[in-house]
């Protein structure tokens, strides 16, 4: 399955060592505690093991002595760039167990929380990335200004910037007023612009054509058979967006369309990024025009003594990171969960990275891992 | 078709003109120079819970019902409801301690409660030096009155206040054809022992001019420092004194309507509500032994509760929060005695 | 996508000797999985993953579910994987496989010859339940560090008794504390939990 480099100099002039070197899990580069073993040979990588569980923190045994509601505050925890979306992977979940049916103007609010996060993330990844490459903070600042207003607008709807807990079974917490849904179209309107500036930062840049062209090449068979959802799997030509395909939420009546990379390289991950960005903001156009009135949770769900009939169940949705499911047992007592699995985008996007990284240099190893945009919250779990 | 370093020379532009602009342009320049100057956070905004009196510290609204404890995911609340020499709650916290450096400030708390009774501040500035007990928040620290928080959070206390109104003035209409009370209430004697008096620094002088209403808020806001708003007009009162005897039932004590219910008053002891009930059919006994606060910990009201569980659709006897095991022991007796174990 | 009866169905008549059983899931979720003995999952496995009808060649979640010992029933850990069709844009199939409880009984094949994704998830599968996969190019701990001997997510796991002092540390924790510092014997741990 994975080959080594190849190794074609001739033989007996200098005796070289190969260099086994811990990248990590204290590194500036690396995204959080994430330990990669590498193998050099000078400065290319012969072999890389990445190593986790730095940050391991027992989520998936803490759910099993919780009720299903007392999970909702730690699923923000588990991608904390986007906790919006974790928590409608969670509900989403949930609501397949149980069959519960949200009202309308809860799937509006939904695809708006989602969709900025989204935005939030991407604009993120970018800055994150262009920092690895060597910008020494600028396009990320840039990106963090944006990423603010949009965290602003979360702290007025849900009370936190970052770890919202807004999503209930049934709907959301509370309703969206009309002060922050004007803040959600302001925040919309200006996007493009600053979108714009960035790619004239960016986009034609030499330096970083140079350094994500050709590098870190992802075939579109392996990232099927690896498993690859997300952004990654798209800039390697892999057609599968799960609002497309499972059509969950609003997505069924939206229109938008799903950027493909062709090569699969860094350069096509950061540009399918950029293109979602743009994609975004169109659904987000058309779905701020008009939010329906109504309720904004479904009725019947109680908020204590919630309980789930016996199965078992497994609901995903699009992240901006991949492909966010959670796999639920429920037992025939139905008040908390038998068994609480993530499958976690991060962790398994993870799994081609020595693929990807082999017979590059050790700065391109850095570069790669920050295209495949993990958050150790995920991957440890 | 560009010269090479096209791309390059954009994006120096780009950073040009962010960088000029920051001077002139209000939307480029976003740093605020915390501590001179702070961010103005939105309303609802939340860090840690604190709980909520009216008026004076003797009136919050909490009824140490559990139900926060019971929901809260990483268990950072801790309660021991307050009792009399008898036993008998007094349906208030003796001991309400939140771990701060536990609390995930995920609100749940504060969407359990059936009283309004635990909401969420907005400050975020506390750290202490003491990482174990400097970082337990308990019953003083934590009480603060109706007025900061209709301060901190104008329209949903507003909302709040409003609702209360509205519950409070229906009870009313419905107590008042009524006869007055059935059964006689036992002044509630002095409790045994106060929750910890936190000794308070008099900050605010005597002769310094608030009205009472500020001066309410201010012992709110400030009863977090330890300090102590001065003995000003009226009834306000710092939270950080001990609390005083309580001649009366807890606020929300309901009349009890002469006729169906008698029983139905949380100032009364078991064996008084079961006397009330010897009577009546087991649903009413079955009621009778509940801790009458309505706090819906079991998922229903008391006379729900009672009715479900005589009708068979609710198995579950030990589900009375405020009641604890007095009353868990009494309804495995009554159904005993019905034959319906 | 066809109807799990008639998957079962094809699936019997194609693997010979494989005994495939429906397990239901919640009435509303609509999910049914199918239960694969041991000796021919890889073989049931192979068959979704080539066949045109289903074309299965990405592999979703894996999972690993630990069923305690009730009543009569022994129990048993199963392993749950969620396959899709991106070229069919189809899904997801679920097939379950079980295995004994003890650990040196606890083996069943591994699918990552067929879907490279399901190493990571297989490599936790075995550090946090025990669970053995045959055929693994590279079974070791993931999450857990290697010197580390239990399976903490089975549900007969008992954590070390080193509990971080809290300030206010009541009920179980304050038993703990009891127990941990010496104040109180271990067995009225026992006591207390009758």
């Amino acid at each position: 399955m994975i080959q080594p480099v190849a190794d074609t100099r001739p033989k007996g002039l200098i005796e070289t060592e190969t260099l086994e070197v811990s990248i990590g899990p204290q590194h500036p580069s690396t995204h959080g505690v994430f330990r990669m073993n590498a193998t050099l040979d000078g400065e290319t990588v012969v072999a890389l093991k990445p190593v986790m569980g730095y940050l391991h923190r027992n989520h998936e045994q803490l759910a099993e002595q919780m009720t299903w509601l007392g999970s909702m505050p730690y699923t923000d925890r588990l991608d904390y760039f986007n906790s919006m979306a974790n928590n409608w992977a969670y509900a989403l979940s949930v609501e397949k167990l149980a069959g519960i049916k949200v009202p309308e103007r809860a799937e509006y609010i939904r695809v708006i929380m989602t969709e900025l996060t989204r935005l939030l993330n991407h604009i993120c990844l970018v800055g994150f990335l262009l920092q690895d490459l060597g910008a020494w903070g600028t396009p990320l600042l840039y990106a963090f200004r944006e990423r603010e207003k949009i965290l602003d607008l979360f702290e007025t709807v849900s009370g936190s910037r970052m770890m919202c807990n807004y999503f209930r079974f049934g709907g959301v917490r509370v309703d969206l007023d009309d002060k922050s849904l004007a803040l959600a179209r302001e925040i919309t309107s200006k996007f493009p612009k600053f979108l714009d500036e960035f790619e004239k930062l960016l986009s034609g840049n030499e330096v970083l054509l140079a350094r994500t062209q050709r590098v870190g090449i992802l075939p579109k068979e392996l990232a099927i058979n690896a498993s690859i959802t997300g952004p990654m799997a798209r800039a390697s030509g892999v057609e599968y967006d799960i609002r497309k395909v499972d059509k969950y939420g609003l997505y069924g009546t939206l229109d938008f369309r799903v950027p493909l990379g062709e090569v699969g390289d860094v350069y096509d991950r950061y540009y399918v990024r950029v293109l979602e960005m743009r994609e975004s903001v169109k659904i987000l156009n058309q779905v701020l025009r008009d939010v329906p009135a109504g309720p904004f949770v479904a009725p019947e769900v109680k908020l204590r003594n919630f309980k789930v009939p016996a199965g078992d169940g497994y609901g995903r949705i699009e992240t901006p990171k991949g492909e966010l499911g959670f796999y639920l047992v429920s037992d025939t007592q139905g008040k908390l969960p038998y068994r609480y699995h993530v499958r976690p985008p991060s962790f398994i996007n993870l799994t081609i990275l020595e693929d990807m990284c082999l017979g590059h240099k050790v700065a391109d190893v850095v570069v790669i891992l920050g295209s495949v945009d993990i958050v150790l919250g995920e991957v440890d779990r | 078709m560009g010269f090479l370093g096209k791309g390059l020379f954009q994006g120096m532009a780009v950073t040009a003109r962010n960088f000029v602009g920051s001077y002139f342009d209000k939307e480029r320049m976003v740093t605020v120079q915390y501590p001179e100057e702070r961010v103005q956070v939105p309303e609802n905004s939340r860090t840690f819970p604190f709980l909520v009196f009216d008026n004076t510290a003797d009136h919050m609204r909490c009824v140490g019902c559990k139900i926060c404890e019971e929901e809260c995911p990483p268990q950072c609340i801790y309660i021991v409801m307050d009792r009399d020499e008898n036993g008998k709650p007094l349906q208030r916290p003796k001991v309400f301690d939140i771990d701060i450096s536990v609390c995930m400030q995920c609100q749940i708390c504060v969407e359990v409660c059936p009283f309004e009774a635990i909401k969420m501040d907005n400050n975020y500035e506390k750290s202490q030096y003491d990482r174990f007990d400097d970082l337990v928040e308990r019953l003083p620290d934590l009480l603060k009155s109706n007025e900061y928080y209709n301060h901190i959070k104008p329209a949903e206390a507003s909302a709040v206040d409003a609702k209360l109104k509205a519950e409070a003035d229906k009870k009313a209409k419905k107590a008042a054809p009524a006869s007055a009370k059935a059964a006689p209430k036992p002044a509630a004697p002095k409790p045994a022992a106060a929750p910890a008096p936190v000794a308070g620094r008099l900050v605010i002088p005597e002769d310094a001019p608030f009205t009472p209403e500020q001066r309410a808020w201010l012992a709110g806001f400030l009863s977090s420092a330890g300090a102590v708003a001065g003995p000003a007009t009226a009834p306000v009162e710092s939270a950080a004194v001990e609390l005083p005897a309580v001649e009366e039932a807890a606020p929300d004590t309901e009349v009890a309507p002469a006729g169906d219910t008698p029983w139905h008053d949380p100032g009364l002891a078991m064996p008084q509500r079961m006397d009330l009930a010897k009577e009546r059919p087991l649903a009413d006994k079955l009621m009778a032994a509940m801790a009458q606060t309505d706090c819906h910990a079991c998922g229903y009201d008391c006379r729900g509760y009672a009715d479900a569980i005589a009708g068979g659709a609710e198995s579950d006897l030990s589900l009375c929060l405020p009641g604890e095991g007095e009353t868990a022991g009494m309804l495995e007796q009554l159904m005993k005695e019905a034959g319906k174990v | 996508m066809e109807a799990i009866e008639t998957i079962r169905d094809a699936v019997v008549e194609a693997v010979s000797g494989a005994q495939v059983e429906i397990i239901p899931s919640t009435p509303a979720a609509a999910q049914p999985a199918l239960l694969v003995d041991r000796e021919h999952v890889f073989a049931v496995a192979q068959l979704f993953k080539e066949d045109a009808r289903w074309q299965m060649d990405f592999c979703s979640c894996v999972t690993a579910v630990d069923y305690l010992p009730k009543d009569d029933k022994p129990g048993h850990i199963e392993v749950v994987y969620h396959l899709y069709s991106v070229a069919r844009k189809q899904g997801p199939v679920v097939l379950k496989v079980r295995a004994p409880r003890e650990l040196e009984q606890c083996r069943v094949p591994s699918l990552t010859p067929l879907w490279r994704g399901c190493e990571f998830q297989e490599r936790e599968a075995y550090d946090l339940y025990g669970v053995t996969f045959a055929g693994h190019p590279d079974l070791r701990r993931i999450l857990m560090w290697d010197e580390f001997t239990d399976f903490p997510m089975r549900k007969d796991y008992e954590p070390p008794a080193d509990y971080e002092w809290e300030p206010t540390p009541h009920d179980s924790t304050l038993d703990r504390a009891k127990v941990a510092g010496g104040v109180v014997p271990p067995t009225a741990l026992e006591e207390k939990k009758k």
